[in-house]
């Protein structure tokens, strides 16, 4: 219900902007400017979302309100972005500076949003949660675990296979994986790779092996949520750091078009 | 040539801080041990005459001392965990709907019981006193860089003004208020205020001074719970006034006995039995079903009160505890609901047996104790007599239905509409009832489909905290709900049992939280806490170095006692009760993920599942 009011808020917006932007050019006034100051008003409202969580106990709204203005006025910035340059792509050195930066903090605002919908689902269904900050020491014993199975196996048992698979294939996926890794390299190949690796090496494997083949079985699941986790925390957690300070670039930018705007026109 | 040293060793102990802060703990000292001083004698001469007065009261005078332990004595705990108030002509002394953590004796005079319900804008309620805006700009600009920084331990109470007891607020234009209002006249010797005290629960009346210079003296719950525990007349004396006094008002509570006459509700009072299942400090069986494994091995441990199919034989009052409410499922059982403080069970049964006397309806439902239950029983005879014909048709009507409803789904006055307990599922109900989350008031959930794990709540509740936080983002999950590591500000906070000072307690407003001030690092609240919520923390000075309990040697020389440990406190979410804009933590949260509940009203519970 909520989705349908704001979208339809951000609609109706949308059009009032437009035919204020028609009646404006019509009447041969400078649009540029007037859509420009909006503009730069939307941006700094967008902006003090950010000064609201360092102020937690002040009575201002709840996050989340400032949240839903940020993401459809954010939405509502780039078609007054489009209104603003007549749907032009600038020419001058500061103007492509300025819409470079906003081309980032827009894309940046909309993966974001993306993922801080899409990943939280993906990480509920996908074994226990972990707080971020445990996840390296997790994935230090998980290690430990999986090399003294193998090498109690072997102690027991005198056979080398699963040692053997486990230093030629299985080794790596048990190491720390990077995010960019994980995400581009399909998670779920992985995973289905150092399967496919075990059950190969299971192959030439003694009766007495066999259980501890279904340990490790487990072990690579745990692996992937463990995966899964920390790639996802990580990508939630350092989107900001390209949305924020790529914003804070682009009002400084956008101050200082906004005064040679501002005393261009004034001049004329 | 070495000094000799007769250390004095200074510790936070219970006794530390009297209830009453005009009582020197010197001066208790010397009254205990009989001694006589003469700066003081006038003083001590006093408080001797008001101990013989409070101990020839009605109240006190059977208590034997002699069974009170050493270190326990019947005068301490009349001298540390008592007070006495004096109070003018129409002075409030306790309002209805208020949290009572203490009982009170009249001394001298009369008060006034207040039956029927006063509006809260003449009670004077004031709410507990928030951090205006200088403070909140103080809290922006402050950068706190050191966990735990307090005032040093020695000198806390000289800092803390907010335990003396102001002016009494008074109910304005008295005569006029109460004219027409139904009231009752306490008179000297008798004692009020311990139903709520020992039950943790909500005043049900407010009581005021009928006379001017009405003297009461007002015991602490500590002090209660000392005296139930080492007098047993005393504690007779506190049982035979519930079934006078606070029976009546719980039973009242229930529509369809509040329209019975005052004959019909006294032959009710008479004829109600009691009945206790499980244990009232439930930490003990609540660890045994954490550790079962099976689900019907956890059941077994929760003390069975009714079986289905068992007839019926009286209804049933909840008047404290949890209710788990199952039914039969292929070869398990299936929780169905909860019934918490003043709802019932077997009101429909008995009503379809009264009108279809060939045709015996057992009970639908399996009933069993989480932790610990107190019900009422009405026997069957009783509801026959008074309460069945005085049923509306509107109520005849939904329990009529009852029967062949029963048939067909598992559902029932006073449990969950269908589509609720649809969204909610037997999972989640399962996993709320054995985690025992449906004990709190303010329980922290947070939706793992939308918590994005930013940790703003956690910031913004350290930022509230001058950078401590009083929750861990971690805790137990069922679906993708999980249940935070935050106080619940439980209904039935079991942590306040054992706290010698009385440090943690329920404000008016009804959170649980920690006078900072009376803590003595004891960490009892904490190790009675059944959800490890309530965290022991090594206090910080301002440099940022840890306080150490001091000794004083025969020179007055003091110094830290290193080898005793660092004092500690006790600490957990207070629902940022001083802060204007209420929980940080929920307030923080930018997905709308974390919400906190009152479990009582499963309710909204299922309404935010359902969103």
């Amino acid at each position: 219900m909520r989705r349908i009011t704001n979208t339809a808020l951000t609609v109706v917006a949308a059009i009032a902007l437009t035919f204020i932007w028609k009646a404006l050019t019509v009447s041969l006034r400078p649009h540029a400017f007037y859509t420009g100051l909006v503009l730069l008003g939307f941006v700094l409202l967008l902006t003090l979302f950010n000064a609201r969580k360092k102020l937690p106990f002040l009575p201002l709204l709840k996050a989340s309100h400032w949240l839903q203005f940020h993401i459809y006025a954010g939405l509502l910035s780039i078609f007054l972005y489009g209104l603003h340059t007549d749907f032009r792509i600038p020419t001058g050195n500061l103007e492509i500076a300025l819409a470079l930066l906003f081309a980032v903090v827009s894309l940046s605002g909309v993966v974001g949003l993306f993922i801080s919908r899409y990943l939280p689902r993906l990480m509920a269904r996908s074994g226990e949660p972990l707080t971020f900050e445990q996840i390296p020491a997790f994935e230090t014993r998980l290690r430990r675990e999986v090399e003294d199975l193998i090498e109690i196996t072997e102690k027991k048992t005198g056979a080398s296979a699963l040692s053997d698979a486990y230093i030629n294939q299985l080794s790596g996926y048990f190491q720390p994986r990077s995010v960019v890794r994980f995400f581009l390299g399909n998670p779920n190949r992985f995973r289905a790779r150092a399967m496919a690796d075990l059950e190969n090496s299971a192959r030439y494997t003694s009766e007495d092996e066999r259980s501890a083949v279904e340990e490790l079985k487990g072990f690579i699941d745990t692996k992937y949520n463990l995966d899964l986790q920390k790639c996802s925390q990580t990508l939630l957690r350092y989107w900001l750091f390209i949305h924020i300070p790529f914003t804070y670039s682009m009002l400084v930018v956008a101050l200082t078009h906004a005064w040679i705007a501002f005393n261009y026109t004034a001049s004329r | 040539m070495p000094v000799e040293t007769e250390p004095s060793l200074f510790r936070p102990q219970r006794w530390d801080s009297p209830f009453d802060s005009k009582l020197s703990t010197a001066t208790i000292a010397h009254v205990l041990a009989g001694e006589t001083n003469e700066a003081s004698d006038e003083a001590v001469a006093k408080i001797r005459e008001n101990l013989t007065r409070v101990r020839s009261t009605p109240v006190f005078e059977k208590v034997d001392p002699e069974r009170f332990p050493n270190h326990l004595p019947l005068d301490g705990i009349l001298l540390n965990d008592c007070r006495l108030l004096t109070l003018p002509k129409d002075g409030i002394i306790v309002r209805e709907g208020d949290y009572g953590n203490s009982a009170f004796v009249i001394l001298s005079g009369t008060a006034r019981l207040v039956l029927d319900n006063l509006p809260k804008n003449l009670l004077g309620r004031n709410q507990h006193e928030k951090r205006g805006p200088m403070a909140m700009i103080r809290q922006a600009l402050h950068r706190a860089d050191i966990p735990e920084r307090r005032v040093h331990h020695t000198r806390r109470f000289e800092d803390d003004t907010s335990r003396d007891v102001g002016a009494s607020v008074l109910l304005q234009d008295a005569p006029r208020v109460l004219n027409g209002l139904k009231t009752l006249d306490i008179q000297a010797g008798e004692m009020f205020g311990e139903i709520a005290a020992l039950g943790r629960s909500p005043r049900t009346a407010t009581i005021l001074a009928a006379e001017e210079g009405t003297e009461i003296l007002e015991i602490r719950w500590q002090g209660l719970r000392d005296l139930m525990n080492f007098a047993p007349d005393f504690k007779e004396y506190v049982e035979d006034r519930f079934r006078r006094f606070g029976l009546s008002s719980l039973l009242t509570s229930l529509d369809f006995i509040k329209r019975l006459s005052e004959e019909d509700i006294s032959e009710l009072v008479a004829g109600t039995r009691f009945e206790r299942h499980g244990r009232f400090d439930w930490y003990g069986s609540y660890q045994k079903i954490l550790s079962a494994t099976d689900a019907s091995e956890k059941l077994r441990n929760e003390p069975m009160i009714l079986r289905e199919s068992e007839y019926i034989n009286g209804l049933m009052i909840v008047r404290g505890g949890f209710v788990r409410v199952s039914r039969k499922h292929h070869k398990g059982e299936t929780t169905i609901s909860y019934l918490g403080k003043g709802q019932i069970y077997g009101l429909g049964e008995l009503y379809h047996n009264h009108k279809n006397l060939g045709d015996i309806l057992p009970a639908q439902h399996t009933l069993r104790a989480i932790g610990y239950v107190d019900l009422l029983m009405i026997p069957t005879s009783l509801v026959e007599k008074l309460i069945i014909p005085q049923l509306t048709p509107d109520e005849i009507a939904m329990l009529a239905k009852l029967p062949e409803e029963e048939t067909k789904k598992p559902a029932r006055v006073n449990f969950l509409p269908d589509k609720a307990r649809d969204r909610l599922g037997p999972g989640i109900m399962e996993f709320l009832m054995d985690k025992r989350t449906i004990n709190g008031s303010a329980a922290m959930l947070i939706d793992l489909d939308r918590c994005t794990r930013c940790d703003d709540c956690v910031r913004a509740c350290s930022s509230t905290h001058e950078g401590n936080p009083r929750f861990i983002r971690y805790g137990d999950t069922e679906n993708n709900i999980q249940v935070t590591q935050a106080c619940l500000h439980c209904h039935d906070p079991i942590c306040m049992i054992p706290c010698p000072t009385g440090a943690i307690h329920r404000e008016d407003s009804g959170e649980v939280v920690i006078n900072d001030s009376t803590c003595i690092g004891c960490s009892a609240c904490a190790d009675n806490c059944p959800y490890d919520n309530i965290q022991m923390v090594d206090i910080r000075d301002k440099n940022g170095l840890p306080q150490f309990p001091t000794q004083t040697d025969v020179k007055g020389v003091t110094s830290d006692l290193t080898s005793a440990g660092v004092v500690k406190r006790a600490t957990k979410c207070d629902l940022c009760h001083d802060q204007l804009a209420g929980p940080a933590c929920v307030r923080a949260c930018p997905h709308d993920a974390l919400q906190r509940f009152d479990m009582q009203n499963i309710n909204s519970l299922a309404k935010w599942l359902s969103r």
